[in-house]
């Protein structure tokens, strides 16, 4: 048994000790905000906190978990509350949405390691894939999340 | 897999009226749910079969188009408020079921367009009936073709405008006063000089027994609050920040299990010999189902499905010989030799004869994958004879009959439910994922989903077509174009997914864009060739237009560097009775700077294309290192789609656009080797990424004509600008794309 916190919750699973981490969220806690997209960490589709860490949730497998403290995007805010998905929607970021998830956690974990990201930095950690290609809004959201403050 | 599906191969008798009848049946597969108009349920009252008013004030759309990003929820429920007399926000989007009243009339016509080159006009007698069959099969529940808001600009308004009607004659009823002095807005119905007003959830059930109008009116333009309007917010936007939006993926059923796929991986192969003692044994497992052209297997969860899936033993047959790149490259060219008219205008054959100048040049374009986000996946229950089908399309009509034929049930025993789909771009138009599941569902007796890995996503895709365009022109001794021929190499994608166009002439996804020219050019000729082979091909964002915009958006600047003329300067003076496609040009080069100098290293390269009624120019500005290190610093385009339903919608759409066909441009290839695909992911199938994205600006032209399409037609202006401009930097013409395969980097 694997003991966790997600989003603020202590939960337990039971899984083979190679199952990825996007599949203990998915299939084994029930939280399908978290979506697969490549399989090999390519994409981001998948990223969750871990800590305060963004990682690929494909590639982080259940053995490293014991103890270890998870945001996924259900933990940010339930209203889009949180500034971050207010940022995105002031900029009208999504298009089909299915990498937004992992989008914005990986822009709340740079908020949070750099509250005022130039464009480099923004251009260095958002390596997400997005395929209805929203960049420029991804980029425009990040920035008025930014002044508004985490 | 490759070739025509028996359940869509036409049945011709004997090539008569009554064939093309029982032709016409299999492709328009009809589904009448009882229409739900003037019923109540417990929340309240349907005053359309697409539109649900709640005893708590709710109005509800109950769309038939799917939405995939591109705003149809939103576009189409602005259209039915703004009649209506709601706000958006009292407003709420839902997926109906399949059903005929859906239907999108709008890609029905889009077959008759004059642009599809029939070169017949509008032809009556036999031929006439012919063509209109034709349009009537194509007129299926179907989001494709930039259509959705084409097809209900005037059907979603008039749907508003009679419930707005129904609602009213209700309200005044009540009150007993006449129709005439009430008005509906905000959700409520008022009588002004009384002061009274009733909410629309408070009428809805009375409003539902009344007779919709005979004569419909709808509100003049400038009454228009919503329609246009900057402040309209996308429906789907909140869900999409927080989780909640249900995809295809996270359909979830009671006792469900789940299905890894592997797809034969040589086209036209198929399974020879599988091993599953290893698989069968690993924990969670609850079958292996094997076809000809797939072994699937089904655990209690995802994981233990792949991981059991990667411990199969399994032999495929090879496919067809000669199903390679380089193969079919060389198809390709032989075929151009012999490629057939589609369209002349004059005579160019003499005029090419007779010019001063003549040049050509040849273009090559690869296969490309939709790659959307969410991986292809499908979700099926079965229930007796009864079939339930979550899945991320979108093609209600052909899903519903193709599970209905893997089922052995009527189509009528198919229940379809539509879920957001990640990503479209013409691969959910394909039912190959759907079938798949069905067929698995059939042996597990339990709710299945089955969900494809990326690598089976990358390698058995519907690819945008390989292709080679040969381009011929004349200049005479003024510099002034006077001759051009565009003969376009490909394999047709409507043979197998629509052969009944090939009942009235060729295939028109392989030569759309070269027909039909805005050029004042006076003698023009556009042929097409077909080849055929394994590799199954399909609808990719803008389909043809990807393919010929960019041969003749970059042969036209070939011909302006002939003519000694700038680039715009050679297109404005061919397109003087083109009005909207000047002042298109104009725009986007005032508001990129066109005429500006440029340091060292930079340029800028203009393309325009009309595609899917709507016309894109775009100006983009390229820096090119000494290593061939290419950034695309910005792209400005000018839009003309008509009436704009939605300014930011078309905005994101254009730019979506841009930065997919760019990842086409950079990157884009699939590969071909002994029938299989040597591309499987994200690494070796790259796409733009954020540090790669350029600044994108995109200005609407105001306008008043009916609505064109969005989703589609900033794609094809894109590759050509972008490769003129890199001849503007480096003085090296671009005739075959990815970028990476041309010593460039990005």
């Amino acid at each position: 048994m694997t003991k966790i916190t997600v989003n603020g919750v202590e939960r337990e699973f039971d899984v083979e000790p190679d199952t990825p981490l996007l599949w203990v969220i998915r299939d084994h806690l029930g939280l399908t905000g978290t979506k697969f997209g490549c399989g090999v960490a390519a994409c981001g589709a998948c990223t969750v906190l871990l800590g305060d860490e963004p990682v690929r949730s494909c590639s982080v497998l259940a053995k490293a978990l014991d103890g270890a403290s998870i945001t996924t995007i259900e933990g940010l805010s339930n209203d889009g509350s949180h500034p971050v998905q207010s940022a995105w929607i002031a900029e009208q970021v999504p298009q089909c949405g299915y990498c937004q998830s992992g989008m914005i956690l990986a822009a709340v974990a740079l908020l949070k390691a750099k509250p005022k990201p130039t464009d480099a930095d923004i251009d260095e950690a958002i390596t997400n894939i997005c395929r209805c290609g929203t960049y420029g809004r991804v980029r425009a959201a990040i920035h008025r999340a930014a002044e508004a403050g985490l | 897999m490759s070739g025509p599906r028996p359940s869509r191969r036409a049945v011709l008798i004997g090539g008569g009226a009554l064939g093309l009848l029982v032709g016409v049946g299999v492709y328009a597969a009809s589904r009448k749910p009882p229409s739900l108009a003037g019923t109540l349920d417990a929340d309240g009252a349907y005053l359309h079969d697409w539109l649900h008013v709640g005893h708590d004030g709710s109005v509800t759309l109950r769309s038939g188009q799917s939405e995939m990003g591109q705003g149809a929820f939103t576009g189409v429920a602005t259209l039915i408020a703004e009649e209506l007399g709601c706000r958006l926000d009292q407003m709420r989007v839902e997926t109906g079921p399949a059903a005929d009243y859906f239907k999108n009339i709008g890609v029905g016509r889009e077959v008759l367009s004059p642009n599809h080159g029939l070169a017949m006009g509008t032809p009556r007698g036999f031929l006439g009936g012919v063509v209109n069959f034709v349009a009537e099969a194509a007129t299926q529940q179907i989001t494709g073709g930039s259509s959705t808001i084409v097809d209900r600009y005037d059907r979603a308004r008039a749907v508003g405008a009679a419930a707005r009607q129904m609602l009213i004659q209700a309200a005044a009823k009540s009150w007993g006063v006449p129709v005439g002095e009430c008005a509906a807005e905000d959700g409520a119905v008022a009588h002004t000089s009384t002061k009274r007003s009733l909410s629309f959830g408070a009428l809805c059930e009375s409003a539902a027994k009344e007779t919709p109008p005979a004569h419909i009116e709808l509100k003049a333009r400038e009454a228009w609050k919503l329609i246009g309007s900057e402040k309209v917010a996308r429906v789907d936007v909140p869900a999409k920040v927080n989780g909640a939006a249900k995809y295809g993926i996270d359909v979830r059923r009671p006792g469900m299990v789940f299905a890894a796929i592997a797809n034969c991986p040589a086209f036209g192969g198929s399974l020879k010999r599988l091993d599953d003692s290893k698989a069968a044994k690993m924990p969670g497992i609850v079958k292996v189902v094997s076809r000809p052209d797939f072994v699937a297997v089904v655990a209690d969860t995802t994981w233990r499905a792949k991981r059991a899936l990667a411990a199969l033993d399994i032999v495929w047959s090879d496919g067809p010989e000669g199903t390679d790149s380089p193969s079919i490259a060389k198809a390709l060219a032989a075929a151009l030799g012999a490629a057939g008219k589609v369209e002349a205008k004059g005579d160019f054959a003499a005029a090419q004869a007779g010019a001063t100048k003549r040049i050509s040049a040849e273009y090559s374009l690869p296969y490309l994958a939709h790659a959307t986000m969410e991986p292809m996946n499908c979700t099926v229950e079965i229930v007796g004879d009864r079939v339930e089908i979550w899945a991320p399309t979108q093609a209600q009509s052909v899903t519903v009959a193709d599970a209905a034929k893997a089922a052995s049930v009527s189509s009528d025993k198919v229940n379809l439910h539509t879920t957001y789909l990640g990503g479209g771009f013409g691969r959910r138009l394909e039912s190959d994922f759907v079938v798949q599941a069905v067929e698995i569902a059939k042996e597990v007796g339990k709710p299945v989903q089955l969900l494809w890995s990326r690598e089976e996503d990358i390698q058995h895709d519907f690819y945008r077509p390989m292709a080679l365009v040969r381009a011929e022109g004349g200049l005479d001794s003024q510099g002034r174009p006077v001759a051009l021929r565009l003969a376009t190499a490909s394999q047709s994608i409507l043979a197998r997914v629509f052969p009944p166009i090939t009942w009235i002439g060729p295939d028109f996804t392989q030569f759309e864009g070269t027909v039909g020219l805005p050029y004042a050019i006076p003698n023009t000729r556009a042929e097409v060739a077909t080849i055929s082979n394994a590799v199954p091909v399909g609808n990719w964002r803008s389909v043809g237009h990807s393919l010929t915009a960019f041969a003749k958006e970059s042969f036209i600047d070939e011909m302006a560097e002939a003519a000694g003329a700038d680039p715009l300067d050679f297109r404005l003076a061919m397109l003087e009775q083109q009005p909207r496609l000047i002042a298109l040009l104009k725009l986007v080069a005032q508001k990129s700077g066109y005429r500006d100098k440029t340091p060292a290293g930079r340029g800028r390269g203009v393309a325009i294309h009309t595609s899917f009624q709507s016309a894109v120019a775009e100006v983009v500005e390229v820096s090119v290192g000494d290593n061939g290190a290419l950034k695309v610093e910005r792209v400005v385009a000018a839009v003309d789609c008509g009436t704009v339903v939605n300014p930011d919608v078309v905005r994101a759409q254009i730019e979506g656009a841009i930065v997919y066909g760019l990842s086409a441009a950079l990157f884009g290839k699939i590969t071909l080797r002994n029938g299989r695909v040597e591309q499987s992911n994200f690494p070796d199938y790259a796409v733009v990424h954020m540090a790669q994205a350029p600044r994108i600006e995109v200005h609407i032209v105001e306008s008043s004509e009916p609505p064109g399409g969005v989703g589609e037609p900033g794609l094809p202006p894109l590759a050509p600008a972008l490769a003129n401009a890199i001849h503007k930097v480096t003085g090296k013409r671009i005739r075959s794309l990815p970028l990476i395969d041309q010593g460039f980097t990005a």
